[in-house]
């Protein structure tokens, strides 16, 4: 079969499989008692979390069947470290869920997580990592054993990023799906070699299409969270993505609003804390609006710098973030323009 | 009634796309001062001297960035803040 209609029917059914596994899971984790108050709501209704599990269980089936259909050996190879590498950032995020992880073990797990991308960068004679990434202005750069040194951040920075922006309904689900349609789009740009190409329209498209089944209960007001398997998830795909298409720079830049988040929270706390640990909220919520901290010591959070000038609802809140994630997306696009005829097949 | 919110994202859009520009300034800077410098011909550990100079001073310009961000969005809050602060005194003051 055609390879764009192939891997848009795949991604058409994971949308669809993700639609109708969330509220599986939700009942499920009601059941259990696996649910969490939303704040951000007037009457503080209790939401079942950990509904990740259901589109991240979805997006793997999918790499195993793009593994069995994969072209050629070099997809294979890359889709199989994918697929193994998200099946263990996945059951770091369960047990985060059920368990709780510390603020260090968590991105330090996802380190030795990303192991298997500097372990295996060749495998049978097959260079599945490059480690030249290519940057606009200066081309293709050859950072070698630098490349494998930051290579081990890949899963952390991004999983991490898109853990903490995951604070609102449909927040972490809808930054993903622009992020991931970026990603496919840059795909057409760049002139990408077409194992990367077929790579990263696959694995992108169908990341857009499951989180879109998931995003539709997701959304405000949510009747399901997405917990630290979605969140943590999300972020390492697209980290993997970046890595094996080799577009490293231009999801950095689409990752611009992520960054900007856990910067300016990491920098105003002075590292990571444990959450107990932060004496000052960020926010306070009144009557569903949500008003700044003024406190000095509360955390620079995204949320609170849209909120500064002027209290808003949740919902309008939801709506600039994913504007600024839209206009980053842009952003990496025109990045992606500046970088065309850099890259050397 | 029901209250309408005035919500503007222009400020941080203004603070992406400095960043996003800073950013590729500092591509201009890397290709045009820390590319050329050549490693062809020189022995092993000159070699290693010229690239960790490379890869220092290309991690430090990166350093400078995420800090310069920072300040920016520092600046950012204290700024709206204090925009916030005078316009409910301004209110106050017109009732």
């Amino acid at each position: 079969m055609n390879d764009p209609l192939f891997i848009l029917l795949i991604a058409i059914l994971g949308g669809i499989g993700s639609y109708l596994i969330t509220p599986q899971i939700g009942k499920y984790m009601k059941k259990r008692g696996k649910v969490g108050k939303d704040v951000h709501k007037v009457d503080l209704p209790e939401i079942p979390e950990s509904g990740g599990i259901g589109f991240m269980m979805v997006y793997l089936i999918i790499l195993l069947i793009g593994i069995l259909s994969s072209p050629t050996k070099m997809v294979r190879y890359r889709l199989v470290l994918f697929l193994v590498i998200l099946i263990l950032v996945t059951l770091v995020g369960l047990y985060d869920d059920f368990r709780k992880l510390s603020a260090l073990a968590k991105p330090g797990i996802l380190m030795l997580v990303a192991l298997p991308v500097v372990l295996f960068r060749t495998v049978e004679g097959y260079q599945l990592a490059n480690p030249r990434p290519v940057l606009p202005i200066v081309g293709a750069t050859k950072l070698g054993i630098v490349y494998w040194g930051l290579a081990i951040f890949v899963i952390a920075i991004p999983s991490n990023a898109s853990n903490m922006l995951d604070v609102m309904n449909g927040v972490m689900a809808g930054s993903g799906i622009l992020i991931a349609l970026t990603a496919f789009t840059v795909s057409y740009i760049l002139p990408l070699t077409y194992d990367q190409a077929y790579l990263c329209r696959f694995t992108s498209l169908t990341l857009a299409f499951v989180l879109i089944g998931f995003y539709l209960h997701n959304r405000y007001p949510a009747k399901i969270f997405g917990g630290d398997t979605g969140s943590l998830g999300v972020g390492a795909a697209i980290g993997l993505i970046a890595v094996y298409s080799q577009i490293e720079f231009v999801l950095v830049v689409a990752l611009l609003v992520h960054i900007m988040n856990s910067f300016s929270i990491l920098g105003s706390l002075r590292g990571l804390k444990e959450r107990h640990d932060i004496k000052a909220r960020p926010v306070r919520v009144e009557n569903g609006i949500i008003y700044p901290s003024k406190e000095d010591n509360a955390p620079i959070t995204l949320v609170r710098l849209i909120v500064s000038k002027n209290p808003l609802p949740e919902r309008l809140i939801i709506k600039q973030i994913l504007l600024l994630v839209f206009y980053s997306c842009i952003l990496a696009i025109l990045t992606a323009f500046l970088i065309r005829g850099e890259i050397d097949i | 009634m029901k209250k309408s919110f005035e919500s503007s994202p222009f400020p941080l859009i203004f603070v992406l796309t400095d960043v996003w520009l800073i950013l590729l300034a500092l591509c201009a800077v890397i290709w045009k001062f820390i590319v050329p410098i050549s490693t062809v011909g020189k022995s092993y550990p000159v070699v290693f001297v010229i690239s960790a100079f490379k890869v220092g001073s290309s991690l430090f310009f990166i350093l400078i960035w995420l800090i310069g961000w920072y300040k920016a969005l520092q600046y950012l809050l204290a700024a709206q803040f204090y925009q916030s602060l005078k316009d409910s005194t301004d209110d106050k003051s017109n009732l």
